[in-house]
């Protein structure tokens, strides 16, 4: 991926079971300058999400996450926690339908 | 729940954050515990401009509650309440407690903000409402009126 990249929108995706390899390539890939992740309804398994959450948490410039349609385990809202409470440059989180 | 307890609770200690959607989620709470939290939040977050709790089983009082805080608000201008347990009087009652505008005067329009379409629809509009058919004389002539002839 361009490192210069700043913003991913994967929308109405499938990602989870089968699809479960192309979230891990997103994963690895996303750049440490990144700022606006949009994963609207990209379905996903638990495990992925937590690695997913894992990884975004240690991203210095992220300013919007959009995880809206996503269901969210607790320990996926856990890491949202921490997100808020460590993030402060953190501007727009939208959890909407996210089952919780 | 311990899901909602540690979104809720993250947004109490946050600083920051600008734009909040928890929008069809639950914030049920038999003891009013993120109803209170909510609204600490609005009351006492320094920048958080839009929140939108649309569609979370707020109970009547939770909703009236969360509103009335908007009163005390330092940065939110964008509170959305839509789809939780409070009917059309019950708004009438919050809007007053609160003294907001109302910025539609045909509440279904709300809901559509391209419902005028053109200047001649907004003529319409202001044509119905001046009361013209509140005369009974005007009623009377359009009731006698043959439309079928003419």
């Amino acid at each position: 991926m361009n490192p210069n990249v700043e913003s991913i929108h994967i929308l109405n995706n499938q990602m989870g079971g089968n699809f479960a390899d192309t979230f891990r390539v997103l994963l690895q890939q996303i750049p440490d300058r990144i700022v606006n992740v949009n994963i609207t309804n990209s379905v996903s398994t638990p495990d992925d999400m937590d690695s997913f959450l894992f990884r975004i948490e240690h991203v210095a410039a992220l300013r919007e996450i959009n995880l809206s349609g996503i269901p969210l385990s607790n320990h996926a809202c856990k890491s949202i926690q921490d997100l808020l409470i460590n993030k402060d440059h953190l501007k727009d989180l939208d959890i909407s339908n996210c089952k919780i | 729940m311990q899901a909602t307890r540690s979104i809720i609770w993250g947004i109490n200690k946050n600083y920051g954050l600008v734009y909040f959607n928890f929008h069809s989620n639950m914030l049920l709470s038999k003891h009013y515990e993120y109803s209170i939290l909510m609204a600490k939040i609005i009351t006492r977050h320094q920048s958080i401009m839009h929140i939108d709790i649309s569609s979370t089983g707020l109970k009547k009082e939770e909703v009236l509650f969360i509103g009335m805080s908007l009163k005390n608000s330092k940065s939110v201008v964008a509170l959305h309440l839509s789809l939780n347990a409070l009917d059309y009087y019950e708004r009438i009652f919050l809007r007053t407690l609160v003294d907001a505008n109302v910025a539609y005067h045909f509440r279904n329009m709300a809901a559509d903000p391209r419902a005028i379409r053109s200047q001649k629809e907004r003529f319409q509009i202001n044509e119905l409402k001046n009361h013209d058919f509140d005369d009974v004389n005007l009623q009377d002539f359009v009731e006698k009126w043959n439309f079928i002839d003419k």
